[in-house]
């Protein structure tokens, strides 16, 4: 009988963990990779931005608790919404692209034509964004300039 | 005798028709309607500036034409405190009492009242110029041109949102701004109430740019002499984030707000960059392109750097190569606001690579990079250049997914976005390009100051405003050469970026004022305690005081040309892209300054807002043609294509012909006979607003005159 009401409590704390685990507020983040997938077609200014995310994260494992650093912050393509550090950019996307899970990384989308969007996603999940579906072509904002 | 006879007898039938028109002229019932509207002591100063009121011991007075049905008339005058000022016989010019305004209309012996419209003070250099004054004064037009129920755009930052110049023209209390978008907290006002609570997008912007383009665009303050082209427009303004898909979201959202509110728009991007294939094809150029039509349309700065040799191009045999420097500005290096890029493209489909070298004075090599194939995929950086230099260098490779073109992009920025790039003592950098196949490469060096040795100032237009297919890129021109500018009047502004674009395109499409323009600034600290400010005027309204502050560039030009356009869509709502350049290609101003045009320095010439709103109207001026010869009268003149002949002498035979001014037969009328005075009904139908040609010919009269339908 004692047996049988360990392992009882025992299966009600594996289940009690798994609940925990399953609510957590806290995504899996990915690192950030020198290189770039091949499959998508990455504009020069992209690279440009990629290369100086890669320094700025130091090379850590997840960007769970990654800050972008007060430099990396003026990039243009980086901004602060609500408290979140995200990149800009276009997206070029084809039939295959599944907004919903874009938007489950916290991206956002302004639809500009048939394929082209503008996006914005959080820093922290940009290496998640770039292994989606659908997703033909990446370019990074870039400045612009007043002409006075 | 029979002449003079008959003159009297048309003047007194015009005394007649006069009787049946209404006792006071549209204007002066507008002005009724705003004096009813006068709430507080401020709108009360502004209304009697505005209609040039007199105040005499607390008592105000309108200056004003009144037609009498006989002179005798005049008698009633001093019953209303009137005094006449000159005396014309049966009309005088006198002075009102306003509050007796109405009262006298409603006398029997008045036949009209017609308020005096205020002389203003010597229109801007460059509205003249370019002819707006008659566009907003309606000159031979059925009415002003202002650009009322059309959306003007302006996506750019240092906004004051409720600058005095940004209100309703005659009603003070309504702000023409529609709707604001700050981009950089994605907040959106949608009412007078937030708007004007917000203020500013940047209490800190230092130039307040985008008040003063929407100024010149959209402003309307009565008080000076420095409002703007379409005074009556909708405003949306976008308070910009600092990068090119910011710009991509702001013009779509002010056309979703056209769209939602019915109505046409036009958006000014005085904006830029060099960083793009110049050739149409970048992803914000295509997408743009897409977003413009029949009532959207899109004007951008054509670029600044027209005296600045940043562009470069080179055609290369196979295994051609070549060796190219190119300059930095140093001051700049090291700013963490600026830094020094170029941006390399070859033909599509085109293979060739790029090395960068460091050199001494005499042409040895200090350092070198690796040898980048600009159509692979290639990212490689640099921050040691064996004491050659300091800072940073980044390469990126990639064939452009838009275009097929191998791109490289060399960027001075590093990793930690403070520091540039400097070369020590009297190094140089170079550029080694070599063609694996054939093919023009072309570069631009985007940075302040940046120069290559072998660069030209051709092809200098920007990515953004300069280089898109439909958008209509605009370059400066001098009209007023302020001292210490450097300026010549008349002439095309030394800064203003050339074409083509790398595709071969004329840019830009046509050439405005942009040196040296007046207009609006914001009122904060940072923008008139800034050492770059140097003011045109203040205004007191409402116990707030107004700025208005000199600036030039195609970022000025830019708004002139979008608040023109605002009011040829007025008078065409469905105006397209190629319906303006086929305008601007007919009526451009083409003088000894622009020489033959089409050019890729003027575009089509100096834009003429006015003739390109007859063009656009479909009225072309008769020259040397009477008005209204002496044997026949018609009227009234403009009119809805019904109208009187009245004949001063007798004849027979007559036919009265009428044409379009394109030589198109509208009615052809026999008439057996006339007596002296009578009048014959003349019925064109349903034809188009527009000038038209009245031939009548019979045994003696023998006339040709024009009239106007509106």
């Amino acid at each position: 009988m004692k047996k049988i009401l360990f392992l009882a409590a025992f299966a009600v704390a594996l289940v009690g963990c798994g609940h925990q685990k399953n609510v957590s507020k806290t995504h899996k983040t990915s690192a950030v990779v020198e290189i770039l997938p091949e499959n998508i077609n990455f504009s020069t200014s992209f690279r440009a931005f990629w290369d100086d995310f890669y320094k700025d994260t130091k090379g850590a494992k997840t960007l769970e608790n990654y800050v972008p650093s007060e430099a990396f912050q003026k990039h243009p393509a980086v901004s602060n919404v609500d408290n979140v550090f995200v990149v800009s950019g276009y997206l070029t996307i084809t039939p295959a692209f599944d907004q919903a899970a874009f938007e489950a990384l916290g991206g956002t989308i302004n639809q500009l034509d048939a394929t082209t969007v503008t996006f914005k996603m959080p820093l922290t999940r940009l290496p998640e964004m770039i292994q989606l579906k659908g997703i033909e072509s990446v370019e990074a904002a870039i400045k612009v300039y007043r002409r006075n | 005798m029979k002449k003079t006879y008959a003159l009297v007898a048309f003047l007194c039938l015009s005394l007649v028709i006069m009787a049946q028109s209404p006792k006071l002229s549209n204007y002066s019932r507008s002005f009724l309607d705003a004096k009813n509207t006068v709430q507080n002591e401020q709108q009360r100063a502004n209304f009697r500036k505005h209609y040039g009121l007199k105040l005499v011991a607390e008592q105000e007075f309108v200056s004003a034409y009144i037609h009498f049905n006989d002179e005798a008339g005049k008698a009633i005058l001093e019953n209303y405190g009137t005094t006449i000022v000159s005396d014309f016989g049966a009309i005088v010019t006198a002075r009102i009492p306003v509050n007796q305004l109405e009262a006298l209309s409603n006398e029997d012996a008045i036949k009209l009242i017609e308020i005096g419209t205020p002389v203003r003070k010597k229109l801007a250099a460059a509205r003249t110029a370019a002819n707006v004054d008659k566009v907003q004064a309606g000159t031979n037009l059925s009415h002003p041109f202002l650009g009322t129920n059309v959306v003007v755009g302006v996506v750019d930052g240092g906004f004051q949102y409720n600058h005095i110049n940004f209100y309703d023209l005659d009603n003070s209390s309504e702000l023409r701004v529609k709707r604001v978008w700050k981009q950089s907290t994605n907040t959106k006002y949608t009412t007078q109430a937030t708007i004007e609570a917000a203020k500013y997008d940047n209490s800190r912007d230092e130039d307040g740019h985008a008040t003063h383009v929407t100024g010149i665009a959209a402003g309307s303050y009565s008080g000076n002499n420095y409002y703007g082209v379409a005074k009556d427009a909708d405003i949306v303004m976008v308070s910009m984030g600092d990068a090119n898909t910011d710009i991509s979201d702001g013009v779509k959202y002010v056309y979703d707000y056209a769209t939602e509110v019915g109505k046409p728009a036009v958006v000014n991007l005085s904006l830029g960059t060099h960083i793009g294939p110049h050739d149409g094809t970048s992803t914000f150029d295509k997408t743009c392109d897409a977003m413009q039509g029949a009532g959207r349309l899109l004007v951008g700065a054509a670029s600044n750097e027209g005296d600045q040799k940043l562009y470069l191009e080179k055609t290369l045999a196979a295994n051609g190569t070549t060796t190219e420097a190119v300059t930095f500005d140093t001051y700049y290096a090291y700013d963490d606001g600026y830094y020094q890029d170029i941006d390399i493209w070859g033909d599509a489909n085109q293979t060739y690579t790029v090395q960068v070298i460091i050199t001494n004075s005499t042409g040895s090599t200090l350092w070198s990079s690796d040898v980048i194939n600009a159509t692979s995929t290639t990212t490689k950086t640099f921050t040691s250049f064996n004491s050659a230099a300091t800072g940073f260098i980044g390469l990126y490779a990639s064939k452009d997914a838009n275009n097929n073109k191998g791109n490289v992009l060399l960027t001075t920025h590093n990793s930690l976005w403070t520091t540039g790039f400097q070369l020590s003592g009297t190094n140089k950098l170079k550029v080694i390009f070599t063609a694996t196949t054939a093919g023009t490469i072309r570069s631009w060096a985007d940075g302040y100051g940046s120069t290559w040795a072998n660069g030209s100032t051709n092809s200098t237009v920007g990515e953004l405003g300069g280089t898109g297919k439909k958008i209509i890129s605009v370059g400066a021109w001098t009209t007023t050469a302020k001292s210490g500018y450097g300026l010549t009047k008349n002439a095309i502004a030394g800064f203003s970026s050339k074409g083509p674009t790398a595709d071969g395109r004329m840019k830009p499409d046509i050439a405005a004022p942009g040196a040296v323009l007046a207009s609006s600034v914001p009122n904060t600290s940072a923008v008139t305690g800034s050492s770059y400010f140097e003011q045109a005027a203040t205004a007191s309204v409402g116990g707030v005081t107004y700025y208005w502050g000199y600036m030039q560039g195609t970022s000025m030009a830019s708004p002139f040309v979008t608040g023109v356009l605002a009011t040829w869509l007025q008078a065409n709502p469905q105006l397209t892209p190629d319906n303006v350049r086929e305008v601007l290609s007919q009526t451009a101003i083409v003088d000894s300054y622009t020489g033959a045009c089409p050019n890729n320095t003027w575009g089509y010439g100096k834009i003429d807002a006015y003739a390109g709103l007859l063009n656009i109207l479909g009225i072309t001026p008769i020259k040397n043609l009477e008005t209204m010869p002496d044997a026949i009268m018609a009227y009234p003149n403009p009119n809805n294509g019904s109208f009187k002949l009245l004949f001063t002498e007798a004849d027979e035979n007559l036919l009265v012909s009428v044409y379009a001014v394109n030589g198109q037969k509208i009615l052809n009328q026999q008439i057996n006979h006339v007596d002296v005075q009578e009048n014959i009904d003349i019925d064109l139908g349903q034809v188009a607003t527009g000038a038209y040609i009245v031939k009548v010919a019979g045994k003696k009269i023998n006339e040709t005159f024009q009239l106007l339908v509106r």
